[in-house]
């Protein structure tokens, strides 16, 4: 125990502290005697003069001046009477030592992460430390999901202004540009509705350090290498730069791959209505000429896009948006398959089948918005365009020996509009009109042989609705909307070389569809504290139209839920029914030319199928400790219509799949996933369970069929040694499909991936990648091994030497299972490469 | 009829050109533990307006950031937490709340700061708006100012040195190792954890004069609590607003903040004489706002 008193017997010292600098006194520097083992003493402080007094015990054995922001001064014993002293100024501690700031705080809805302290020395981009956190997934594309949820909106410093194209900044937002992410829950981004009606999409906003504002933050990356086979140099570049200013905002995203990983997938822009089920890629069968494992081993591409977002907010409520991108890209694969078909009647039937693929697709899209974001109105519009086209070529062996060539020319136009006010009593009355103009033109082309279709379609699309919202003063909100919908539908097509004889009903070349659906959605929410009860549902009348078939129907639909959410726990449950309307794209009585098998008719029955639905959810979150659990489970019962299908002998199969009487399918998932913030690791197990079952109706005759799929998968990164890091994955699956003519089959995959990495010092690491895919009907076990060695380099350089594919496997197998076949997929994987590459952030 | 058109068009113009110049009120609506509140400030003067001056009073060496709690006055178990920021110079440190200083200037600047979160002020104290504490280390010369209600007031006084008894004890706090002390402040009790490592003799609130930076404090019965989460070295400048403060003494603001708690209807008509925009609201039946304890007792 000591204490400030002056010890009767001791040495008094006086002395005079001064700045080295400039000479002037020093007020309120420290002055303290200290021990042999370097403990305080006595103490005491200068004046304003810079004089200090202070008695020295028989115990002190140093004298020791300090004040902050100067050198400390020491003097031993024997001490003298008077001292003069002069402090230097310490070199400011520029290195900004944040000492245990907090990593995760939770405020009401909002959970604030201090990027800052989750960040570790592999960390890159925005994304590398968003998929530590607990509930959040990111997805390959850049995008997130929270709490198993696309996310409703990303904010950078409070502004939408990268709108959909959020994904940039998750993939190439420097991690040292952002300092810290909030994570808001039940955010309703339109602010006039803010205490009218609830959401529950979550929002991500990141707030962007100092440094970086009003500057550029761009990355800058380079690959090059050599492969054993062509293209003998895989090669990669490309350049992102972000400029987050206050008034404006505009984002620059260029590149070229060819190296298996293009910097984004040609995905199409998602619109309510498409013509997908009759692309190139459907056809010929490409979307499913995929490998289990990561694209990057199996594509064999050139791409280049590029992309421009930019936006203005001149004030806080307006934001005026415009986008452009346009985007090339060539894909080459290649795969075998052996079919094994299971026919009613006519026992099993093998086929194999080689394929080589040439798929080249291009994109040209703008997009312009407007939003005025204010307290009592919102007003937004987005005009969108896109022309494009694609061309496939496949050819085949095997079995059959023929080859396809499909060309398509598309085009669309959409308009979305949006307006709401606020009326004096607090009401919401708005409107919502979307529009959608969509073409395309297509020649599919048997080389081999004499067919050849070209078809032209278009659609329109308008979606009109009144909105009437309204919160009462006991929590009660009711929402009444009226709606009008219409599609209208038409494709025509000549197809040569295939004579009447041979298919009845040929002779139709146009197909025309019209759907009109009015009525009324209404909806009442009543809220009291943690519990919310809502009923929904609407009453329309719809009337679809194809050819000379009408129907006119009333329907009406309703679900119920129930939720209790505080800001730890959310436990949710609900049901519905509903009736899926036809999907009028699918009508259709023109045959159109399906792949090497044989012509397709789309459906030429229009049914309203019922559907009816129960489901519950659990959540509950700690994110300061990092817990994080989720279950959810649905159960879900209705029909389908399978188009029918016409085959002729000449091509392969001769049977039709006319209906799906009953499909009853159970989904539920659970996850639980910690995040251990002390050494930014984050360890998550899931379990999956699927279970379907139909009731088919296959040439006349109804058979059974069950699905079941467990899967129960874990993921994890953590830092086990302070220089060893670990990143891995595992997803195993057990598959089992029953059918009643009592065929039964049976599957289970692997997939683990594992990343091993070493770091030899502060700028160099080593390590091991390690693919293994393992599936039971396959003989041999694929592993994948790479090694990288990365240097970090000044300047915020980061170099990388990778050798990818070690064993240089170059083939790899795997069977899919479905009710009617089973199908052998044999696919071409990239050769062994030595690839170096740069990444440079300024 | 050519001079009422004239009439008409220059009243236009004459009334379109004021409304960039005309005084924009504030009505600040609160909900914090104190139940609801409203307060009436004064806003932003003009565009032109660059708002109140700044005094710079010292360079800043680092800034400490306080987690803090102050109890209620009836019930010491709950009571007020917030962020405290305490700015660290050569001679001279303040002591303040970020949340209320950032809230502030979105006022005194007019410019709306956008928050996702519902309100700044909802989650500040609506008393303590724009407390801090200028202290002059050598010399403990302590400036207290705050404003309540419309109305900025200032009062001075010196800080007599504590009388601390040092322990053996020692502790880490925020990564620096602290060792114990105990002593007395105007008839209360306070424990302060101090580290060496940092040699200057500031602490929160209006503790100091240890050899070293305190990083945690809190006193004997519990009813206020302050723990530092991050010290971080950055240069920076400790300025103080030159708003018209009204000269008071440290007594005054006690009573007035009693006062306060005590009629919040009353204390409001009463100080509001300045603001334009004036409602008052009848001090018919008031209900008290729940005080916060007053730590010196003298």
């Amino acid at each position: 125990m000591i204490t400030f008193s002056f010890p009767s017997n001791g040495q008094s010292i006086k002395g005079r502290i001064i700045d080295a600098n400039d000479g002037k006194p020093l007020a309120g520097a420290i002055v303290r005697t200290t021990a042999d083992d370097g403990s305080t003493i006595q103490y005491s402080m200068s004046d304003s003069e810079g004089i200090f007094t202070i008695i020295a015990g028989a115990d002190a054995k140093a004298l020791k001046v300090a004040f902050l922001g100067y050198k400390e001064q020491q003097f031993s014993f024997p001490f003298n009477k008077h001292y003069e002293i002069s402090l230097e100024r310490e070199a400011e501690k520029i290195k900004e030592a944040v000492v245990q700031a907090k990593k995760v705080q939770m405020a009401g809805d909002t959970t604030i992460y201090n990027v800052k302290a989750l960040t570790t020395r592999d960390d890159l981009v925005l994304g590398d430390v968003l998929k530590r956190i607990p509930g959040i997934e990111v997805t390959a594309s850049g995008h997130l999901r929270v709490d198993g949820k696309d996310l409703g909106k990303f904010y950078v410093n409070g502004k939408d202004v990268l709108e959909g194209n959020y994904n940039l900044a998750t993939k190439k937002l420097s991690v040292d540009a952002v300092k810290k992410v909030e994570v808001l829950r039940n955010h309703q981004y339109i602010k006039m509705l803010q205490d009218i009606k609830e959401s529950d999409q979550a929002a991500v906003n990141i707030i962007l350090d100092e440094k970086a504002k009003g500057r550029v933050n761009a990355i800058g990356s380079f690959s090059g290498g050599y492969q054993t086979e062509p293209p003998l140099i895989p090669n990669s570049e490309s350049l992102t730069a972000f400029y987050l200013g206050d008034g404006f905002s505009s984002v620059m995203d260029t590149g070229f791959d060819a190296s298996g990983k293009p910097s984004r997938d040609i995905t199409y822009y998602r619109l309510p209505i498409s013509d997908n089920r009759y692309s190139i890629q459907s056809k010929l069968n490409m979307a499913s000429a995929k490998a289990p494992l990561s694209d990057a081993r199996s594509l064999f591409n050139k791409s280049f896009d590029s992309r421009s977002v930019n936006t203005l907010t001149p004030s806080d409520n307006i934001k005026l948006g415009a986008t452009v991108s346009y985007s090339w890209d060539e894909r080459t694969s290649s795969d075998t398959r052996t079919s094994l078909y299971h026919i009613e009647n006519q026992g099993d039937r093998t086929i194999v089948r080689e394929e080589e693929r040439l798929e080249r697709n291009s994109k040209l899209t703008g997009r312009l918005s407007y939003s005025d974001n204010a307290s009592r109105h919102y007003i937004s519009d987005a005009l969108f365009a896109d022309m494009g086209r694609n061309l496939g070529l496949a050819d085949v062996s095997g079995d059959d020996i023929r080859s396809q060539r499909g060309d398509r020319n598309t085009w669309d136009v959409n308009n979305n509009l949006n307006a709401l006010f606020k009326t004096k009593s607090g009401k919401a009355l708005g409107m919502r009109s979307y529009t959608q103009l969509s073409g395309f033109v297509e020649s599919l082309d048997i080389l081999t042989g004499p067919q050849r279709q070209d078809i032209r379609s278009s659609a329109i699309f308008e979606d009109l609705a009144f909105s009437s919202i309204k919160r009462s003063r006991r929590n009660i909100t009711a929402s009444l909307q009226p709606v009008l919908k219409w599609t209208f539908f038409e494709r025509a097509s000549s197809l040569q070389g295939i004579s009447e004889k041979e298919v009845p009903g040929l002779k139709k070349e146009k197909s025309r569809a019209s759907y009109l659906s009015g009525g009324i959605d209404w909806s009442l929410l009543f809220r009291k504290g943690a519990f919310t009860a809502s009923i929904d549902g609407d009453l329309h009348f719809d009337r679809a139209c194809y050819g000379s078939l009408v129907i006119s129907k009333p329907l009406s639909d309703e679900s119920v839920g129930l939720k209790y959410e505080t800001g730890r726990v959310v436990a949710s449950t609900g049901g519905g029914v509903s009736t899926r309307r036809p999907d009028i794209q699918d009508l259709g009585s023109v045959l159109i030319l399906y792949d090497y098998d044989g012509l397709r008719r789309g459906q030429e029955s229009l049914a309203f199928l019922p559907e009816r639905y129960v489901q519950g959810e659990l959540i509950f979150r700690e994110p300061v400790n990092g817990w994080y659990m989720r279950a959810n489970s649905r159960y879900s019962k209705t029909r389908s219509l399978l188009g029918g299908r016409d085959v002729l002998e000449n091509y392969i199969l001769s049977y039709n799949t006319d209906e799906t009487v009953g499909h009853w399918t159970w989904i539920s998932s659970a996850e639980i996933t910690k995040g251990i913030y002390s050494i930014n690791g984050k360890i998550s197990a899931r379990l999956l369970y699927n279970r379907s079952s139909s009731i088919f109706k296959q040439n006349g005759v109804s058979t059974n069929y069950v699905s079941k799929v467990l899967s129960p998968s874990i993921e994890l990164t953590t830092s086990p040694l302070s220089f060893w890091n670990i990143t891995g994955s595992a997803v195993i699956s057990f598959s089992r499909m029953e059918s009643g003519v009592g065929y039964t089959g049976k599957t289970s995959n692997a997939v683990i991936s594992l990343t091993n990495s070493f770091y030899l010092n502060e700028r160099i690491s080593a390590g091991v990648v390690t693919d293994i895919f393992y599936n039971s009907s396959v003989d041999k076990t694929a592993v994948f091994p790479d090694a990288f060695i990365t240097w970090k380099g000044p300047k915020k350089l980061r170099l990388r030497l990778q050798a990818n594919n070690l064993l240089n496997i170059r083939e790899y197998s795997y069977v899919s299972i479905s009710p009617l076949m089973e199908t052998a997929y044999s696919y071409r994987i990239r050769p062994l490469s030595v690839m170096l590459s740069a990444d440079w952030t300024f | 009829m050519n001079n009422l058109f004239r009439l008409i068009s220059l009243t236009a113009i004459l009334t379109l050109g004021f409304i960039p110049i005309h005084a924009q009120n504030f009505m600040i609506k609160t909900e914090s533990d104190f139940g609801k509140s409203v307060i009436f400030a004064d806003g932003m003067r003009s565009l032109d307006d660059p708002g109140y001056t700044y005094t710079k009073l010292d360079e800043q060496r680092l800034v400490i950031r306080y987690k803090t709690f102050l109890s209620f006055a009836d019930n010491k178990d709950e009571g007020l937490r917030d962020d405290m920021i305490l700015q660290v110079g050569g001679r001279i440190s303040k002591y303040y709340s970020p949340l209320l200083h950032s809230a502030d200037s979105a006022l005194h600047t007019g410019g709306q700061q956008m928050t996702l979160r519902n309100n700044l002020f909802s989650k500040a104290n609506p008393v303590f708006i724009n407390d801090c504490y200028y202290t002059d280390l050598s010399s403990g010369t302590l400036t207290f100012v705050c404003r309540l209600v419309t109305e900025d007031y200032e009062y001075t006084e010196t800080l007599s040195p504590i009388d601390w008894t040092i322990s053996d004890d020692t502790k880490l706090v925020c990564g620096h190792e602290c060792r114990k002390a105990t002593g007395r402040f105007r008839e209360r009790t306070y424990e302060a954890w101090f580290t060496e490592d940092i040699p200057s003799s500031v602490g929160p609130w209006k503790l100091r004069g240890l050899p070293g930076a305190i990083l945690f404090a809190e006193d004997t019965d519990g009813l206020c609590r302050f723990e530092a989460i991050s010290v971080t070295y950055t240069p920076d400048i400790i300025e103080k607003t030159e708003y018209p403060y009204i000269k008071i003494t440290r007594k005054e603001y006690a009573t007035m903040l009693k006062q306060y708690f005590k009629t919040p209807g009353r204390f409001r008509s009463m100080h509001m004489s300045m603001a334009p925009g004036i409602k008052v609201i009848p001090a018919g039946k008031e209900t008290p706002l729940r005080s916060i304890v007053i730590l010196e007792k003298d």
